[in-house]
């Protein structure tokens, strides 16, 4: 009895105590443990890991927000997409873009599904291109604007300037524009080296002045401290002593050209009649000038010092904001009945940086030279804009900018998803669910380039006036490169590797040799020969226009590369397909239209996005001989003087511009393998 | 089949024209006459509009004097050498670029496919991210990145930036006796099992730490000065220089023997192991043997016959004085300092002058950039080969590898590496090619590679379709040498099909 007593098994009559699994085994923390921290040396290529990619994401974002200037992109938006495009024809640019947006929304209906999450982020996008920039406008303020006056000259470095009497601006309907005298310049060099803010060359020395005056002295006193300390090699000390012998004590900047001194009539004038809309004498307690402009257009600010005074005055202002100038090209102007209304030509824009305000009006002159404007060089916003600074200057005009594009493409692809779905319920299709939208869309994909290309290139006649390419640039001509070589070079190389699979010897060899050759030399050589040897093939070529040189190379060199992509399609499909084919009597060409090819071609999908990627980016070789393509008019853009040491942001824009396209053709060429198409369909049974 | 049985027996009732080996031919025939027409009427054209241009294209002016200067050329090459001599330069120029950043490409790209795998989630992220970025953007966007914004951002001369960093440097005594505490309680944790020994020596490292820091503790310091071996700064990167000595080619005799000896001794202990399946560890026998030589030879050549004393120029005579002497008072030039010196190789560090490097190799900010902007776009393409190699490889290997018994690194260089080399090598093949194809863009930051020299020589000459004729052939022959060796090397890990 007692064995079985033992032996019996023991009841729990209480369900047991429901326990958590441990922490370290579910959610957050075991995913933590399981993919960050599972060993020591984990753990430590995690810090390290972290370490450096947080030190280069702050490094980005701080350039980014703090010292970058973005002015190079915002006012050159125009350069970077359509280059030097006529202004007046620029709607057929849109045009295309809005046709392909239409495209790429009933595609979308046609194959994907629609995504509720992709809606709703297009829609906070456009609503915030809108909202955000006015919220912004409305809260930061402007920095003020500052400009020197005096009769003394100003020396930095090797660039010595007197204060201009009169300096022109753009003034808007409306406006006020306040002028006073800077508080707090006139005591000591600190105020004055931290100005940092719009401001006049002048303005400009006399900030460099203080400045270097402030490191010089700090330098100093730094070389002093480590020449009394030890922890120096011999080399050091001597290129220390070196460097202490070479910095001299300067004056103070504020009592050398004896800042803000004397007093200043100030006038501002309408450039077109010259007559004043307001005027003061302003002291440094002076109060200030306010004045509120009548109409857009020119003014003029007349600021003088009184007579015999030696000294600078820095005025401080607001509404008086830096300019540029920009040269756009405008066909000829005809109107209904054909008279021409503009003659073609040169066309000078007059851009305020602050808002981006344009006008076309001639600047004023004062005996017969043009009068300065303060211009986007002479700004000296750059090395410390703060996170306001940044959002007011560069966030919202960038985003005023791209505003309406969104909302159109917005709109246009809305509506291409609208025909696609109208599409399919008022004519469906017999057998496949969404048979009609996809026939539609496949043909809008073929028909949408070529159209494109028609519209901006144009037809001749009033309404289409062919373009002159060598206007082509940014973007557009990428875009209409990369296209052309895709759509051309395609068959081109289709043919070629049916040439090099052919059973016939000669073409077989030609074809070899072709493709060996093309693929065996630089893409830039090639380049080279079609901007050189096409005119000497015929003099009469010799006004052949590069574009169409540099795309002809193209499609020649990308043809060899999508050749060898359709031969390792080609080789993939089994033997028995063609003897099936074969069997059932088909003709020769008529096994490889319907046959071979098509199954090839879906092998290989994946291999041939790649090669248009590859000849996307190749594209930018163009800059090299001599297209202002994406590459070459961001060279051009940081070669004008207004835009020198701005490399680094016209770079990064560009990057970014290559790397949103080619990423998202690499991912729709993912989609399409992981979908399933590009598989060979294999008999089951 | 049928109709060409037919007419090879000249059976009646067949046309000519329905024959498939006629049709074939002509149709060939009337291609072939297509493709030679046309190729010959644009040579003819461009010959003819050449000549009206006095411009006859021939290769005799490559014989002729240049007149123009390379940057960085080396010192044979001046303005007055000929066509030839700059086309040779250049193409040295692509040689070094082109093998140097194969090298560092394919370094870079099969770390960085390693880590494209890695368990740890931060360090694959970070790897996709510098691949993505770096395949789906233009080279010649980077290159204008490594050339105009890395290397142009550098320092000015004074300001160079020095490494290791030049300073006179104050390190604690106590951190020289941190790391050998640490590793003796970790063997002596790893033998007996026991934790706290570990735990243990940190925390009275720490401790030290603490009380060093709060000044309880005396503070002995050691004074390091460091020199810099390296500089950078606007004109270039600044190397020690290299220089052999006399005894430099007795050296590379000796080492060269040695290898034949460790060759020939790798091979004797490969046929043992062949024949009686014993375990001998050939390399680290073979590589022992090797360096044995190098550095036994290098330290017998340094003690053999040194001279104690050198003739100098002093005010115009030849005197003998002690060699100390002469390198107290700066008397040698540098010929004799090699001649003297009785190690086989000198190593010289860089010597800063007023306003420039008094020595020291310079590589100029073109090549630097070239070569990083080349090997780093590369290596991005590399990776991702790496990474599809390594996972093309079934997982049931690895898995089989380790229930034998194989230790986690025999499994990678036994089981892995050599199945997922097979998928790795044509590809790689591929992108070598592009390298050295793409070296041609060093015409976007001003070096002076094959293809910019010979834009120069077409410019200066005129010749411009020999000097393209030339530039592709040479391109054609860097290609196919490449497709040529890794060709090869495929061929020898193909597997051997039964």
């Amino acid at each position: 009895m007692t064995m079985e007593s033992n032996l019996a098994p023991t009841i729990y009559d209480q369900e047991p105590e429901r326990r958590s699994p441990p922490l370290l085994e579910i959610g957050v923390l075991a995913w933590m443990r399981q993919n960050l921290f599972k060993t020591w040396i984990d753990t430590l290529v995690t810090v390290v890991a972290f370490l450096v990619g947080i030190s280069v994401i702050t490094a980005v974002i701080t350039w980014a927000v703090r010292d970058a200037n973005w002015y190079v992109i915002i006012y050159n938006l125009r350069l970077f997409f359509v280059g030097r495009y006529p202004v007046s024809e620029e709607w057929r640019v849109w045009a295309a873009l809005l046709l392909f947006a239409f495209t790429g929304g009933a595609a979308w209906a046609a194959w994907a599904r629609a995504s509720r999450r992709a809606v709703i982020a297009a829609v906070v996008i456009v609503v915030a291109s809108f909202i955000i920039p006015t919220v912004i406008v409305q809260t930061i303020p402007l920095p003020y604007a500052y400009f020197a006056a005096g009769n003394i000259p100003v020396t930095s470095g090797s660039s010595t300037q007197t204060p201009q009497p009169q300096v022109t601006f753009i003034g808007a309907a409306g406006e006020t524009v306040m002028i006073r005298v800077a508080q707090g310049y006139e005591t000591d060099d600190v105020a004055l080296s931290g100005l940092n803010s719009f401001a006049d060359d002048v303005t400009n020395l006399l900030r460099a002045n203080a400045q270097t005056r402030l490191t010089n002295d700090q330098r100093a006193v730094e070389i002093n401290a480590a020449l009394a300390g030890d922890l120096l090699t011999a080399g050091q000390r001597q290129r220390l002593e070196r460097e202490l012998s070479r910095l001299t004590s300067l004056p103070p900047v504020t009592e050398t050209y004896a800042v803000n001194q004397a007093p200043v009539d100030v006038r501002v004038l309408r450039a077109s009649t010259f007559e004043p809309v307001g005027e003061a004498s302003l002291t440094l307690n002076g109060g200030e000038l306010i004045v509120t402009l009548p109409e857009t257009g020119w003014y003029i600010l007349e600021k003088l010092a009184a007579d015999g005074a030696e000294s600078v005055t820095v005025l401080q202002t607001r509404g008086l904001y830096p300019l540029f100038e920009r040269n756009l090209i405008r066909s000829q102007q005809v109107d209904a009945a054909g008279n021409i209304t503009a003659a073609a030509g040169r066309v000078n824009q007059y851009v305020r940086m602050s808002d981006g305000v344009t006008i076309e009006e001639v600047r004023p002159r004062i005996d017969g030279t043009d009068l300065p404007f303060n211009g986007i060089i002479n700004n000296q916003l750059r090395g410390q804009s703060d996170a306001a600074g940044y959002a007011r200057l560069f966030l919202a005009p960038l985003l005023q900018q791209i505003s309406i594009p969104a909302l159109l493409i917005g709109i246009a692809v809305t509506a291409g998803f609208g025909f696609s779905r109208l599409a399919d319920r008022l004519a469906p299709h017999p057998i496949l669910p969404r048979g009609t939208s996809r026939r539609n869309a496949a043909w809008l994909i073929v028909a949408a380039p070529i159209i494109a290309i028609v519209l901006i290139y144009g037809l001749g006649g009033n309404v289409l006036p062919v373009t002159e390419t060598s206007l082509w640039g940014g973007l557009l001509l990428t875009l209409f490169l990369t296209i052309t070589g895709i759509t051309l070079s395609f068959p081109l190389g289709v043919l070629l590797a049916l040439g090099r699979r052919s059973s016939l010897p000669i073409v077989s060899l030609i074809c070899t040799v072709y493709i060996e050759f093309v693929r065996g030399v630089p893409l830039i050589t090639v380049l080279f020969i079609s901007q050189l040897l096409i005119p000497l093939v015929d003099p009469r070529l010799a006004e052949f226009p590069n574009v169409f040189r540099a795309t002809i190379a193209v499609i020649l060199f990308s043809a060899a590369y999508l050749a060898e992509n359709v031969r390792g399609g080609l080789q993939s499909i089994p033997k028995g397909q063609v003897e099936a084919a074969r069997a059932l009597g088909l003709p020769g060409w008529r096994i490889t239209w319907s046959i071979t090819l098509p199954q090839a071609l879906r092998a290989v999908i994946p291999a041939l996005v790649g090669q248009f990627i590859s000849l996307y980016k190749d594209t930018s070789l163009v800059a090299i001989v001599g297209l202002t393509d994406l590459t070459g008019i961001a060279e051009n853009v940081y070669a004008q003087t207004e835009y020198i040491g701005l490399r680094r942001e016209g770079l990064l824009f560009i990057a970014v511009i290559y790397f949103v396209v080619s990423f998202s053709m690499a991912t729709l060429s993912r989609r399409i393998e992981r979908s399933g198409a590009g598989v060979l369909r294999r008999a089951r049974l | 089949m049928a109709a060409a049985r037919s007419t090879r027996n000249g059976l009646p009732g067949v046309s000519i024209l329905q024959d498939a080996r006629f049709l074939q031919a002509v149709s060939q025939l009337i291609f072939a006459v297509l493709v030679v027409t046309g190729v010959w009427a644009i040579a003819w054209n461009v010959l003819r509009t050449l000549q009206a241009q006095n411009l006859t294209p021939n290769f005799a002016f490559m014989s002729t004097r240049a007149g123009f200067d390379i940057a960085a050329a080396p010192e044979w090459y001046t303005s007055q050498s000929t066509f030839w001599d700059a086309y040779l330069v250049g193409f040295i120029n692509t040689l070094r670029v082109v093998a140097l950043g194969l090298f560092l490409a394919t370094m870079m790209g099969v770390f960085f496919g390693i880590f494209l795998l890695s368990s740890n989630f931060l360090l694959r992220t970070l790897a996709r991210v510098y691949v993505e970025i770096l395949r789906n953007t233009p080279l010649l966007v980077q290159l204008f990145v490594w050339y105009f914004i890395v290397m142009l951002s550098l320092p000015v001369y004074q300001q160079s930036l020095t490494f290791p960093a030049e300073g006179v440097f104050l390190i604690p005594v106590r951190w020289l006796f941190y790391l050998p505490a640490l590793l003796i309680a970790w063997a002596a944790a790893r033998r007996t099992q026991q934790r706290p020994i570990l735990y243990g020596t940190a925390a009275l490292l720490i401790a030290v730490e603490v009380l060093s820091l709060l000044n309880v503790l005396p503070a002995w310091n050691v004074r390091i000065e460091v020199l810099p071996l390296f500089y950078a700064n606007i004109k270039g990167i600044v190397l020690p220089e290299i220089w052999t000595t006399a005894r430099f080619v007795p050296w590379l005799v000796c080492v060269a023997g040695g290898f034949v000896v460790a060759v020939i001794v790798a091979m004797r202990i490969r046929r043992i192991r062949d024949e009686t399946g014993r375990i001998i560890p050939t390399t680290a026998i073979a590589l022992g043997l090797f360096l044995t030589v190098m550095i036994g030879s290098w330290f017998i050549l340094s003690t053999v016959g040194v001279r104690d004393t050198v003739e100098v120029d002093q005010n115009g005579t030849r005197v003998e004085i002690p060699i100390s002497q002469a390198v107290d008072e700066e008397l040698l030039t540098p010929e004799q300092q090699a001649e003297i010196t009785p190690a086989p190789m000198l190593i010289v560090v860089p010597v800063r002058g007023n306003f420039d490097f008094e020595r020291g190799s310079i590589i100029t900010p073109e090549y630097t950039a070239l070569l990083l902007g080349l090997s780093v776009y590369t290596s991005a393409f590399i990776a991702e080969i790496v990474r599809a190699g390594i996972q093309a490889v079934p997982y049931g290997q690895v898995e089989a590898a380790r229930s034998i018994g194989l230790k986690y690194d025999k499994v990678l260089r036994l089981i892995v590496l050599p199945q997922a080399l097979r998928v790795i090598i044509p590809p790689l093949g591929n992108q070598y090619l592009n390298l050295a194809k793409n070296s041609s863009l060093a015409i976007a930051v001003a070096f002076a590679d094959l293809f910019q020299v010979t834009t120069t020589i077409m410019n200066t000459s005129g010749q411009s379709v020999p000097g393209m004729i030339l530039v592709m052939l040479t391109y054609l022959v860097i290609s196919l040498t490449i497709s040529l060796t890794a060709n090869i090397f495929n061929r020898r890990l193909k597997l051997v099909a039964n």
